[in-house]
């Protein structure tokens, strides 16, 4: 379902953002650091904090993520429900020595830290229409 | 009331979006490109192009619920607004203006990028997204991001 293309888009080098909502219905928007491929039905993303996120996909597992290719901006827009998550593994590592390399690029070396890689079944996916 | 440093932040060189959901609790997010604070109100209007606006417009016919997301794309301070939809209408012939502003911020703020990383987005015709702001959240990435603002004793 993911093509080859989307890849570019899926390397962190201009965040992502996220939407979920809890099961009261309330939308909640956010920047997140990293998209991580799996395979073509699949992306991980990465567990920080406890936060409003991660609250929201626990109750609602459906969310939407909105990726940006950095060489030639192209943005795709991915739905997404959440499966389970990995606490070590080769997903994990991978996504850990990343997260690490965009910590120190942003700033934010020790702010960042992996707990887990939260793997998402892919529902749709779809090229922005914004670019014109 | 929306203090003074929320409303010139979010009249300044920031990134936004507009977060809904339908009635399956399924969410969407789309840009928000421009908008204009009235801190009297405690309304913002966001204006969001057409081009992709709508699975956004669908979902708020069946509920009001609105969640914007403003951000610093450099410093990546950010700030969430969350209400309830006043209203949506065409952008007048003046809020174009303010987007062209905004994208000429944008610009100069990001002059690393190449140039049409802002300027290659489609922005007209926008439609002019209304609501009242009931929260509003810190969301600049790290551990403090989801801190709610109290907007009483904020300035």
């Amino acid at each position: 379902m993911l093509p080859e293309e989307i890849k570019p888009a899926m390397l962190g080098a201009i965040p992502s953002t996220m939407v979920t909502c809890s099961l009261a219905g309330v939308p909640n928007v956010t920047a997140i650091s990293q998209v991580w491929y799996v395979d073509e039905t699949h992306v991980a993303l990465s567990f920080q904090f406890f936060s409003k996120t991660h609250r929201n996909v626990r109750e609602n597992p459906f969310a939407e993520v909105i990726v940006r290719d950095g060489q030639n901006f192209q943005e795709w827009h991915i739905e997404i429900q959440y499966d389970h998550s990995e606490e070590s593994g080769r997903i994990f590592d991978a996504m850990d020595v990343e997260l690490e390399a965009i910590a120190s690029m942003t700033g934010m070396s020790g702010i960042f830290k992996l707990r887990a890689a939260d793997i998402y079944r892919v529902l749709s996916v779809r090229k922005s229409k914004s670019r014109g | 009331m929306i203090p003074d440093r929320l409303v010139d932040f979010v009249h300044g060189a920031v990134v936004a979006f507009i977060g809904t959901r339908d009635a399956r609790l399924r969410p969407t997010a789309t840009w928000a490109f421009g908008a204009r604070v009235s801190a009297t109100t405690d309304e913002i209007s966001a204006f969001v192009p057409d081009i992709e606006f709508d699975q956004t417009r669908s979902n708020l016919v069946h509920n009001s619920i609105v969640a914007y997301t403003v951000s610093d794309p450099i410093s990546t301070e950010s700030y969430q607004f969350k209400g309830k939809l006043a209203g949506m209408r065409p952008t007048t012939e003046e809020e174009p203006a303010v987007q062209e502003i905004l994208r000429g911020k944008l610009a100069a703020k990001l002059a690393v990028f190449p140039p049409e990383f802002v300027t290659g987005y489609t922005f007209v015709p926008s439609t002019a997204l209304t609501f009242k702001v009931e929260q509003v959240f810190v969301q600049t990435p790290g551990p403090g991001a989801g801190r709610q603002l109290d907007l009483s004793t904020e300035l």
